[in-house]
């Protein structure tokens, strides 16, 4: 028996000594580690990255631009204002030359090169519009165009994710040795300074699937070489066959030098940048797909910047970090209600002005969202946002609740209150159903609060929670209001979509022929003040016909240890790393 | 080692048993005197009390939110929140069906209009603001916060006691769910043998092949609302393997006992043998199987909660409590813990109690634990 | 044993193709895999793609059919991402395996070590405790004791490495453990006389604070890296380190997950030891043995220890069949990538088809195989079986 329990002692002691040799060992690591100014900042990820190609439907992921932000190059990026900023890295200028066309010509700086030392040029801008311009479409092996039976799209050749803006170009030239590139529209765009972001290397797709000059397969409308581009561009850049440094170039002021999966992705500077230096070394992206887990990363140091979804408990959580510097704002993600106009009910416009009169979004907000954002707001404009210059609160009488005038409003037009104490008319009850997405305790909430408030207005809320909303519920026109999201953005030519008769997001079937004018210049206006008037105008008219009553937006958190300076929230779908170069260690 | 070694069979022995007493009054006796398992039962039955009555006469409910974030994470007390403490009125009103005919109920005497000076809107006292603004959301009970308050003011305790019934009716319902199916599945395959045995076990194993889990990640997605119902079904169409493959080995070894033989022998039907003659010599299998998934049920409900497939809000249960405030640690130490240490004494109290009915029913102990 | 692969081999593959047909079912009824993308704005080209590549179009037996044949032929498809899941499906059972493996190997040299003692030490303080420790264990929410170990474990222990120290508590307490061991360890026997115990006690409490001063002194005026990770397998500022820097990195973050995994395994191998060593020691064979003089120590390890070792090695390869897929909420927790994340990405918010058939499949192929192994170990190790 003895001998047995030597044994054991001497098996603890051993353990003890590799658990004492770990120590050390971790210990050496610190003394070589890099010094303190600059040094490695490391970003929890919430989603992993996995394709350098953002442009493909696919590949079209948040994830994805955070850590493609400081790699790839842009003429435009969005600032912390979300206003949209010419890069002065990438570009000498960007200069609308001409209205009619419109005609933009770029020069690019001349010493401006990817990272395995091929010059970024006028290729790389044809690359972007060749791939999401939409006229190329995939062919069957009989020469017929592959199309989706349902919808009876043609399927495209480039798997793009949009191509908004890009479709409107008629042609990109090439001069100056490719140093300056002209676009050349066929109808106007008015937010073509969006576009050219993110740019694929050209000279990569073509080394890669062997095709000589995309550009010039594109004028011959040589078919077999664009297939082949097109394969290269749809599936050659994701990130499940690891980093192939010949394939993810950069030329922006950080490169991916290393990919594990699962782990983490590790940005360092960029040898070939030649704009401004980056002042951290490297940045890591971390993965930590449970947003709850975060807060603990940041507390044991393992991560300096974090950027979850907030919720009470978790700013609970992160007061509890010492030092944490958290800082919550509104995006553009914004919830709204829509009405549904193919219903008998929602299709009445005293129903829909009752509705908005009685619909509680002071309420909501103070309840539900400030315990988050405490300066958070209620949005009163379907086209800006209270932080741009542009914004003009337009909700007039649907300001505020009125729980007086939402019933005036019904009376005037023929309802009457019914014993149960909710207003009818010629038989039919004034009970509507709130479509939204289950599970989703806050929208459950808001429900609750907009049914409580409305109930005394007569009007009778009925929440219906589906998993499946845009599929299951929208499509079939089964429900009155729907309660969603829009992950909104600063460009004016994607409302177009939502608000116009027919658009492919207005699930509504909202249709006023005096405002879809007003839409079409929202993509076609290229003076930025007829713009925001047209936008105004659209606004104005929403608000009369109370389509959609947008409520909040989401808010959006920030937090870093403490220990980093240079993290600055950005509201756009660029996301926190939009200025990863002027990250630092304090 | 000599203490275990002196045992006497005693199954079917009657002969052998001087005091005569019967199999299920040894049975009793053995588990009385397993003092663990005693306390832990007393501690259970204590639990399940104050969730069922306690909950009932509680000043709080689980899911009412003082809607004016007063109440927003107050710390455990034993004494009443100062000053917005009102009493409980009895009042008539009318019935939903019938206007004319009232009824009384008790309730929170109505709030004093004007509780707080000068709550106009713009005081910057953002409490005194809120109140001003929603009037009709300000009543507050009288109770202590026992355990606390979480972010939205719900009272902890109320919740816990909730929580701990909700998550005492699942698992019980698991438990009869998976007993069930599992004593019949065992039974049928363990008596008929052949190819409804190998029919049956085949499908224990295809059953066992598909995890839980997804399935109730796929089920979750389906059913929305109050349907609190579905979990326990889940997790005893899922749980009821175990239990099938031990009655299938006692039935499989039972019915070559002569007793079955004579029961047979004297024209049984295959019904009666099965249930007067062979399950309640597999009784003891049986209840502690039974025992035991109510607390693997507990907590299958918790890892569900988890995975945000359990008991659906307003209505909570331990499982979806501990899940909601796992962040709570060391801002809010109470939300951790009250529900953790509910499901810890559940738990460890339900298998206890299996640990002294396994010990109660082995006819080979006769040697009680002291 | 070839016939009885054999025969088991083919019930189990009719047995996973009607798995794969029931699941299969199951995941195309679970929700719209184009909803995600319903959901925004421009999207139509899009959902076009998605019908196309998914054949959403097409009736369910021939999708059905489109899949198990490209399936045959080891290809999973690509999921929502566009991504081919194939290689993503290796990764993960790698990552999982890792944790896994590592996680019982503890638990069952723990937990039979544990068990035994107890069922030989029957209803002495050690069993009590012994007990009590794994039906706590066993009673804890994964997440809950996650929280815990991650506190304290993590965050408090890399604080103290920071800036380690034995405070007087610190020795007190430690000192106080040294002294229960050692007297467990020396009263182990039945027979030692509560005064050798309380010497034994208190020679341990001096020799741990001795050790512990030692241990301070050698401590202090340093401090170290924060080696335990709360998140992922690895730190990536070790990537371009050395092995031995890298083993420790790695070492540091798979602590927890392991040591959570383990601990719930433990209690239930601990107490199943426990009671098969019980039914064992009071067989008649064993009976036998004692009665022909054989030592206690022969009787425990040569005689009853074998034969309850058969059914804990069969429990333990259907565990480790079953925890495979299963251990989604630690590999949540603590941000591993492995099976769990297949599920998570596949099942829990929007429907990815394919990935989530993948994760489906792989973990009934794996409980199958497991199951066959249990049968095989128990034929191996029971003689009665062999005679079928």
């Amino acid at each position: 028996m003895r001998t047995t329990k030597r044994g054991k002692l001497a098996v603890i002691a051993v353990g003890l000594a590799l658990v004492a040799a770990a120590c050390s060992d971790s210990k050496d690591t610190k003394t070589t580690a890099p010094p303190a100014k600059g040094g490695t900042i490391t970003y929890a990820a919430e989603q992993e990255f996995y394709t350098y190609n953002n442009g493909t439907s696919d590949g079209n992921a948040f994830a994805n631009a955070l850590v493609l932000n400081p790699v790839q190059p842009s003429t435009f990026y969005f600032d912390d204002k979300a206003a949209l900023v010419m890069s002065t890295d990438l570009l000498d200028s960007a200069e609308l030359t001409s209205t009619s066309p419109e005609t933009v010509v770029y020069k690019i700086k001349a010493d401006a090169v990817w990272s395995d030392g091929v010059a970024v040029d006028c290729k790389d801008f044809q690359l972007a519009w060749i791939s999401s311009n939409g006229t190329l479409t995939q062919q069957g092996s009989d020469g017929t165009p592959v199309t989706d039976p349902d919808s009876g799209t043609s399927v495209l050749l480039f798997n793009t994710a949009s191509t908004t803006g890009y479709e409107n170009i008629k042609s990109v030239e090439c001069a100056d040795g490719g140093k300056t590139v002209t676009a050349t529209y066929d109808k106007n765009f008015s937010d073509w300074n969006a576009l050219f972001s993110g740019l694929i290397p050209a000279h990569v797709v073509e080394a890669k699937s062997g095709v000589a000059d995309i550009a010039k397969a594109y004028a011959d409308k040589n078919m077999a070489d664009l297939a082949k581009a097109a394969e290269f561009w749809n599936t050659g850049f994701t990130a499940d066959k690891g980093i192939d440094p010949t394939v993810m170039v950069s030329a922006g002021p950080f490169m991916i030098t290393s990919f594990t999966p699962g782990e983490s992705v590790v940005l360092e500077k960029n040898p070939k940048w030649w704009g401004t230096p980056a002042l951290a070394d490297s940045i890591v992206f971390r993965l930590i797909d449970d947003a709850t887990q975060q807060p603990i990363a940041l507390q044991n140091k393992e991560v300096q910047v974090i950027t979850p979804q907030p919720n009470p408990d978790l700013l609970a959580q992160l007061e509890g970090v010492s030092g944490a510097e958290v800082k919550v704002d509104g995006g553009y993600t914004y919830e709204h209600m829509d009405f549904n106009f193919a219903s008998p009910l929602t299709k009445q416009l005293p129903v829909r002005q009752a509705f908005a009169l009685c619909l509680p979004r002071q309420e909501i907000v103070d309840k539900l969202i400030i315990p988050v954002n405490p300066s958070a707001v209620v949005v009163n404009n379907h086209f800006y946002f209270p932080f741009q210059s542009e914004y003009v609160d337009n909700a007039g009488d649907y300001a505020k609740v009125d729980i007086a005038k939402a019933k005036s409003t019904l009376e005037a037009d023929g309802w009457a209150l019914g014993s149960d104490g909710i207003y009818a008319k010629g038989g039919t009850r004034l009970s509507m159903k709130i479509a939204r997405k289950d599970p989703n305790p806050r929208r459950a909430s808001e429900v609750q609060l907009t049914a409580a408030s409305c109930k005394e207005a007569g009007i009778e809320i009925i929440d219906q929670p589906n998993e499946d909303i845009f599929s299951n519920i929208l499509p079939t026109g089964q429900y009155e209001i729907a309660l969603f999201a829009w992950v909104g953005s600063p460009l004016q030519s994607s409302q177009k979509a939502i608000f116009t008769t027919g658009g492919s997001s207005n699930f509504g079937q909202y249709t006023n022929t005096k405002l879809d004018p007003y839409l079409d210049q929202l993509t076609t206006e290229l003076d930025p003040a007829k713009l925001a008037a047209a936008a105004d105008a659209a606004d104005k008219l929403v608000w009369a016909d109370v389509a959609t009553i947008p409520i909040f937006q989401f808010p959006d958190l920030t937090a870093t240890d403490g220990t980093v300076t240079g993290v600055i929230y950005n509201p756009t779908q660029a996301g926190i790393t939009w200025n990863a170069q002027l990250w630092s260690l304090k | 080692m000599s203490e275990t070694t002196d045992t006497t069979p005693t199954t079917q022995d009657h002969e052998f048993d001087v005091k005569a007493r019967t199999q299920a009054q040894l049975v009793v006796r053995r588990f009385l005197h397993h003092r663990l398992a005693m306390i832990s039962l007393v501690v259970l039955v204590l639990m399940a009390l104050l969730a069922f009555a306690g909950a009932r006469v509680w000043g709080y409910d689980h899911a009412r939110i003082p809607q004016n974030n007063l109440e927003s994470y107050n710390a455990p007390s034993l004494t009443k929140p100062a000053g917005r403490c009102r009493p409980i009125e009895t009042v008539a009103v009318p019935t939903n069906t019938d206007p004319g005919v009232t009824t009384t109920v008790d309730r929170l005497a109505p709030a004093p209009t004007t509780t707080i000076a000068g709550a106009t809107g713009d005081t910057g006292d953002w409490r005194a603001d809120f109140i001003a603004k929603y009037p009709r959301d300000h009543d507050l009970s009288c109770a202590p916060h026992l355990f606390g308050t979480n972010q939205v003011g719900q009272d902890l305790f109320a919740q816990t006691l909730r929580g701990t019934q909700r998550s005492l009716l699942i698992a019980i319902m698991v438990a009869i769910v998976s007993t069930t199916l599992g004593v019949l599945i065992g039974a049928a395959a363990g008596f008929f043998r052949g190819w409804l045995d190998a029919v049956l076990m085949r499908m224990t194993d295809l059953i066992l092949t598909v995890p839980y889990l997804a399935v109730a990640a796929v089920l979750g997605r389906k059913v929305s609302g109050d349907t609190w119902w579905v979990i326990p079904l889940i997790l005893g169409g899922f749980g009821w393997m175990g239990i099938a493959r031990i009655i299938r080995g006692e039935f499989l070894s039972l019915r070559e006992k002569e007793f079955v033989e004579a029961a047979r022998a004297s024209g049984a039907t295959s019904k009666r043998i099965i249930f007067k003659h062979m399950l309640p010599n597999a009784v003891g299998p049986i209840i502690v199987n039974a025992t035991l998934s109510v607390a693997g049920a507990i907590l299958a409900e918790t890892a569900l909660s988890f995975l945000g497939l359990g008991v659906k809000s307003p209505d909570v249960s331990l499982g979806s409590l501990v899940s909601e405030n796992q962040t709570a640690f060391s801002t809010h130490p109470w939300l951790f813990w009250f529900p953790g240490l509910f499901i810890i004494v559940i738990v460890l109290c339900v298998n206890f109690i299996g640990d002294g009915l396994r010990d109660a029913f082995d006819p080979k102990q006769n040697r009680v634990r002291a | 044993m070839l016939r009885l692969i054999i025969r088991r081999m083919l019930v189990a593959i009719p047995m996973l193709l009607v798995c794969s047909v029931l699941v299969f079912v199951l995941v195309a009824n679970a929700g719209d895999p184009l909803e995600a993308l319903r959901g925004r704005p421009n999207s139509q080209q899009a959902i076009a793609q998605r019908t196309a590549t998914l054949h959403l179009n097409k009736p369910i037996f021939e999708r059905y059919w489109l899949w198990f044949s490209k399936m045959l032929h080891g290809d999973f498809g690509i999921d929502n991402k566009g991504l081919r899941i194939g290689p993503q499906l290796w990764r993960a059972m790698g990552t999982t395996l890792q944790i896994v493996l590592l996680s019982t190997i503890l638990a069952v040299c723990l937990g039979i070590a544990v068990g035994v003692i107890s069922a030989v030490r029957q209803y002495s303080f050690f069993d009590y405790s012994a007990t009590f420790v794994s039906f706590l264990f066993y009673a804890m929410p994964v997440f809950w004791f996650a929280v815990l170990l991650k506190v304290f474990g993590a965050i408090e222990f890399n604080n103290w490495l920071e800036n380690p120290g034995i405070g007087t508590v610190g020795f007190l307490l430690i000192g106080l453990l040294g002294a229960g061991f050692t007297s467990m360890l020396f009263g182990f026997k039945r027979t030692v006389s509560k005064r050798r115990r309380l010497i034994a006690g208190i020679a341990g409490f001096a020799g741990t604070v001795l050790v512990c001063l030692l241990v301070d002194r050698f401590l202090a005026d340093r401090t170290y890296f924060r080696w335990i990770g709360t998140v992922n397998t690895t730190d990536p500022r070790f990537a371009h380190q050395g092995f031995w820097p890298r083993l420790g990195d790695h070492l540091g973050h798979l602590l927890l997950p392991v040591t959570t995994l383990a601990v719930i395994s433990y209690a239930g191998y601990s107490r199943f030891t426990r009671a098969s060593m019980l039914e064992t020691l009071s067989a008649d064979y064993v009976r036998t043995a004692r009665a022909k003089g054989v030592s206690e120590r022969a009787v425990i390890f040569k005689h009853a220890f074998r034969t309850a070792l058969i059914p804990i090695v069969t429990v333990v390869a259907l565990d480790f069949g079953a925890i495979f897929g299963g251990a989604i909420i630690t590999e949540t927790v603590f941000s591993i990538q492995g099976m769990g994340k297949l599920f998570r990405e596949a099942l829990q918010k929007d429907i990815d088809p394919n990935k989530a058939m993948a994760y489906l499949i792989v973990t009934a192929i794996n409980v199958v195989v497991f199951n066959l192994i249990a049968d095989i170990i128990y034929a191996k190790l029971d003689p009665r079986i062999r005679h079928e």
